[in-house]
This record gives C-alpha cells, structure tokens and sequence, in this order.
C-alpha cells in the first residue's frame, strides 16, 4: 500500500470514529435527558397539553363538555393571561372544538382594554357559551358548572363586551 | 389490535407505492431492492394522500377508503404485469457478512425509532395543533377536509400547510375507526425505514460496495435531530417526512445523473411531485432538484425527461397555491418574494450568518456532520472523474445558504425569533443528503468505492446517455 493511500485510510478512519464518537455521545446524552414515560393512549398529545387543566383524561373531559353545543355555536374562551401555556391549552380547544367556533380574551392584569382578543371579528356575535380556563367565573356570571379544577363551563345568550368576563 | 390495523393501512400504502414503482420503472427491482422498498415506501405515502385530497372532493366516508385501497391493489397488479413482462432471469440470493450486518443495524435503529416514537416523544406542539389538528378534522367530517374548512374565514391550524402527512395520518385513523395519537406515531419509523434503505440503495449504487452503505446507514442514526425533539423522527412534524422525500428524489436524480434512462426520470418526477405535498418549504427541495437535473437535460436536450422530472412538482406546487389563493388565505409567515422587499431586510444577514454558523456547529443536535459535510464536499469535488460529487453537493449544501436567505423575507415582527424557531427543524430536510455526502467521502477515503458509478466521459460531469439504454 503507498503511503498516500494509507494516509488516506488513517484519515477515513479518524473522520468515521469522530462521526460515531460525537454524534454517539450526543445521542446518549439527547435520550438520557428525556425524562418522558408515555403510554399508548388515543389522546395521548392532547392530553399531553390539556394537563393544565388538571384531570387526566382532560381531551375526553373537554369534548364532552362541548357535546350539548351544536357545530354552529360561538363559545368564547376566557384565561387569566396571555402566556404560552395559556395560548396551547387555547389552540389546542380551538382544534377540539372545531367547527364550532371559539374566540377567546386572554386578560390583562393591568388593565382591561390591554387584554389580547383572538378571533376579534367574532367580537359582535352572539355567545352561545363562555368556557374559563384557570380562572374563577364572576356571581355575575349564571349556572356555571366546574368540569375540572381548572376548567369552568356557562351558558350565554347574548352579545356580551368580552371583557367584562376579566377579573 | 390497534397496532395490527395500523400496520395494514401502512402496508397498503406500500403496496401501492410498490405499484408505482414497478409501473414507472420496472428494472427497479432488479437493479437495488433496498432502493425499489424504499422509495415504495415513500411513493405509497404520497399516492395515499394525494388520493385522499383528490377523490375527497367527490366521495368521502368508507367508499373513499375502500377505492383508495383497491387503486394500491390494483396499482400493484399492473406494475406486477409490466415487470413480468421485462423479467429476466434473476440472481440466486445469497447472505454475505456485510448484509446480514446490515440487516441487524437496520434492525436494532428501526426498533429504537419506534420505542422513541411511541414512549418517549409525544406529537410535538406544530405535531399537534398544525399537521394532526387537520388529520382530526378531517376525521370528523367523514374522512375529507370540508371545503368550508379552507374557506370559511376561520382559520384553525395553518390552512395554507400541506396535507401530505395529515391525510397519511388520516389513512391511519380511518383504518382504526377512531382518532389515534400514538398509532400515527408508526409514521415515523415508516419514513426511518424506508430513508435507511434508500441511502443504502444510493450508498451502493455510487460506490457499488455494500460496506458503504453501512457507513451511511450507522451516520444515520448517530444525528441527534433525526431521533428526539422537534422535526425528528419521533415528533409529529412534518420536517422529517420532507427529508424522506427529499431523499428519494435524490436518489432516482442521482440515478438519472448516473444513467440518464426515462425510468429514473419518471421516478425522480414522481418523488418532486410530493415535495410541494409534503410542506411549503419543499419548494426550496423542488428547486434544488431542478439544479440537479439540469446540466445533464440541457446537455442532452432531453426534455422528454425534462418533463417527466419537472412537471409533476411543479404542477402540484401550482394546484396548491392556486387552492391557497382562490380561498383567500393569507399564508402568513413570509412577506412577498420581490427584489425590494430582500433589499429592505439585507440589514439582516450578519445576525443570520451568526444564527446558521451556530446550529450547523451544535453539536448536540447534528454531532459533527456539517463540518464533516463541507469537508466531504470539498473532497468529492477533487475526486470529480470517479464520484458525483454535483448532485450530493447541490442537496446537502446548497440549503444551507438558500434556507437562512427565506429569512429575509420573513414576516415576523421579531424576525430572529422566527429564525430561532424555524431555522434548526429546516436543517433536517438536507442532512440526509449531506450523509450520503460524508459516507461517500469516508468511502473513497478508505478505498471502500468501486469507482463504477460515473460512466460517463468527463467524470462527474453529464454525459450522454448510452445507446443501448431502453427503459
């Protein structure tokens, strides 16, 4: 074998061996880190993202508590405060709930006016129900029923001023 | 049960693809079986939903499942015919060391995919409320996305994304009877499956030496980002079925580079048409095809096969935009493609130098394969008679300048936080291309290639196609 071709080989054995020996470590390192321990389950995601509202099968819990609302109902959302966890829990109804429709406020501490509206076209329809997730409906607000400790759900029938659902 | 069902709708996908494969090019088999499983594999997917979104428009329910089903069977049964027709006698199978080595790697990776995929990864935030929130839908509605859906003014879950991997996931929900997030996980180890034999039909073709494609298949499975978090095999993202695809286009355009025949033409075609399909950033794997075929089309004016390449993806590309146009959605991320709206943002090319110099050089996500990648390339390219080092180079290193400059055209307010976000999962689509790249590299290194792959006079470069080639 002449030298170049053995220089050659040395140097497609480091390149490989530094390959596997990097990209190995890294793999290890990745899977050692997942902490995750799912089970087969239909809902498994949903549930995955749903868990804030603080039961288990909370997919199955919200879908039933959407069941007595038709396709073309208008149900509107309301959450404490805009953050990320707040905004997945939401999107994620939003899929559940599909067709029907769910605008949401998002509140703001400060003040009312700064709370962020998602689906603000829907501002002037009428609402057919009003969904409150992590936050506690008002006396105001009539024949509220708690579906999981975060979760509340209340008949409407009406054209409300969306924020006056915040606290 | 659930997984026995699961594995019937994907197998009938196969089977289809199988079909395609075998009545676009049936010397397919003959010439690389892992290549034929492969991009059977990935063609099934792509005829199940395209089926799914066409014939959605006139049938849905049951009947839509059953036709779709009878078109893979009988997809199968013609390309059955036509390959009998061309079958000549074939070679008495043998196990060597080097396949049955193989075959445990592809094995033991295929195994660790799925056990990640369904215990230790669930969809994925985009996996959940982007590609599986339509797959949900759709179910809902009877097995088709409701037309009101794209034009209804309420959107939920991008409309304007593509419907190659919900519709898929959607084949799986309708072979269960019910929604199924950890079953349409099996999707992922699908896609693993047949990119690991796609590179290991490509890997031997280039080099015609089985023990490169163990290099190819080992460097496979030791890139983090394929295995855990977003875009990766065992998320819900659509990233990785796009590297798939990518990859399977590659390697019939590799194949065409190679041999110039119709059939490989026609299955390059196929491949690009699902690019589109598959997620908007296809278009950028469209356009890197396009780069790949062209010096030998315009060498050999052969736009026969010009058209056979271009036109499905292209067309489906077009169909797409013009549903996406017609039902007035906004597609949301990205300003209009001019010259103005690039000078106004190329204020913003140091910050993504910096961004894209940092993750091809995070080593927990990607090891060392992108620098590994410029150096194989910049190899490949001094070994230009005896390697083809143009197509490998096109696909796996031009997207990493292509990819960073869509950002400069990007809507977001906060441009880096789009580029933070995106950037990463983009990198997924061309490391499959940069693999075959490096383990070809690693190959002629180590004097493991045959040096049989270019035929043609001028090395790496197009040459004419030979006289007596007739498929």
């Amino acid at each position: 074998m002449s030298i170049r071709k053995a220089i050659a080989r040395a140097l497609g054995f480091s390149l490989l061996a530094a390959l596997v020996w990097v990209g190995g470590g890294a793999l290890i390192t990745a899977v050692r880190r997942d902490t995750l321990k799912l089970q087969l389950d239909p809902d498994v995601s949903s549930d995955f993202v749903l868990a804030a509202v603080g039961v288990s099968h909370s997919t199955k819990a919200f879908n039933e508590m959407l069941r007595p609302w038709g396709e073309d109902k208008v149900l509107l959302v309301i959450a404490p405060t805009v953050s990320m966890q707040v905004k997945q829990v939401y999107y994620e109804f939003l899929v559940l709930g599909y067709p029907r429709r769910l605008p949401a406020i998002m509140c703001d501490s400060r003040s009312k006016e700064a709370s962020t509206l998602f689906h603000p076209e829907l501002a002037s329809s009428n609402i057919d129900a009003l969904i409150f997730f992590d936050i506690v409906p008002s006396r105001s607000v009539k024949g509220a029923r708690q579906v999981a400790p975060k979760l509340y759900v209340a008949p409407q029938e009406e054209v409300p001023t969306w924020s006056s659902f915040c606290p | 049960m659930e997984f026995f069902l699961s594995l019937i709708a994907l197998l009938i996908a196969f089977v289809g693809g199988a079909g395609t494969v075998l009545l676009l090019a049936p010397s397919r088999w003959r010439e690389s079986p892992c290549g034929f499983a492969g991009a059977a594999l990935v063609l099934g997917a792509g005829l199940i939903s395209l089926l799914s979104f066409c014939l959605g428009f006139m049938i849905q329910g049951v009947l839509l499942r059953w036709i779709i089903t009878a078109v893979c069977m009988a997809l199968f049964a013609l390309g059955r015919v036509r390959y009998m027709k061309q079958a000549c006698k074939a070679e008495r199978f043998r196990a060597s060391a080097v396949q049955v080595l193989l075959g445990i790697l592809v094995f033991a990776q295929l195994w660790f995919v799925t056990w990640l995929s369904l215990y230790k990864s669930w969809l994925g935030w985009d996996g959940l409320v982007v590609w599986e929130a339509k797959a949900t839908i759709a179910f809902q509605y009877n097995g088709v996305l409701p037309l009101q859906y794209f034009t209804g003014g309420y959107e939920v879950a991008h409309v304007t994304y593509p419907l190659f991997l919900p519709l898929l996931q959607l084949w799986i929900y309708e072979w269960l009877g019910h929604i199924d997030q950890s079953m349409i996980k099996l999707i992922g180890p699908y896609l693993y499956l047949a990119a690991v034999l796609l590179l290991i039909g490509s890997a031997k073709r280039i080099a015609n030496n089985l023990s490169n494609a163990i290099i190819a298949v080992l460097l496979f499975g030791l890139v983090p980002a394929y295995m855990l978090g977003e875009g990766s095999v065992s998320s819900g993202y659509a990233d990785f079925p796009l590297a798939v695809v990518w990859l399977c286009a590659l390697a019939h355009s590799l194949e065409y580079f190679k041999t110039g025949t119709l059939s490989a033409a026609r299955l390059t075609g196929a491949s690009a048409m699902l690019l589109p399909f598959v997620k908007n950033d296809g278009v950028i794997a469209l356009l890197c095809i396009t780069v790949t075929i062209m010096p030998r089309v315009i060498h050999e004016r052969n736009w026969k096969a010009a058209a056979w390449m271009m036109i499905p993806g292209f067309g489906v590309l077009f169909g797409w935009h013009m549903l996406i146009k017609f039902s007035h959605l906004n597609e949301g991320d990205l300003v209009p493609v001019t010259v103005a709206n690039l000078l106004a943002h190329l204020n913003r090319t140091g910050t993504l130098f910096r961004f894209t110099t940092q993750e091809l050089l995070t080593w927990d996500h990607w090891g060392i394969l992108w620098p590994a990648a410029i150096v194989a390339g910049a190899l490949l390219m001094t070994r230009a008679r005896t390697v083809p080092w143009y197509p490998l180079v096109v696909n796996g290193l031009l997207p990493l300048l292509l990819y960073p400059c869509v950002f400069f055209f990007s809507a977001w307010v906060q441009f880096q936080a789009h580029v933070g976000v995106t950037l990463p999962r983009l990198f997924i689509h061309n490391a499959p291309a940069a693999i075959l790249l490096v383990s070809v590299a690693c190959g002629t290194l180590l004097g493991l290639d045959r040096n049989e792959f270019v035929a043609n006079k001028g090395g790496g470069t197009p040459g004419r196609r030979p006289r007596n080639q007739v498929c």
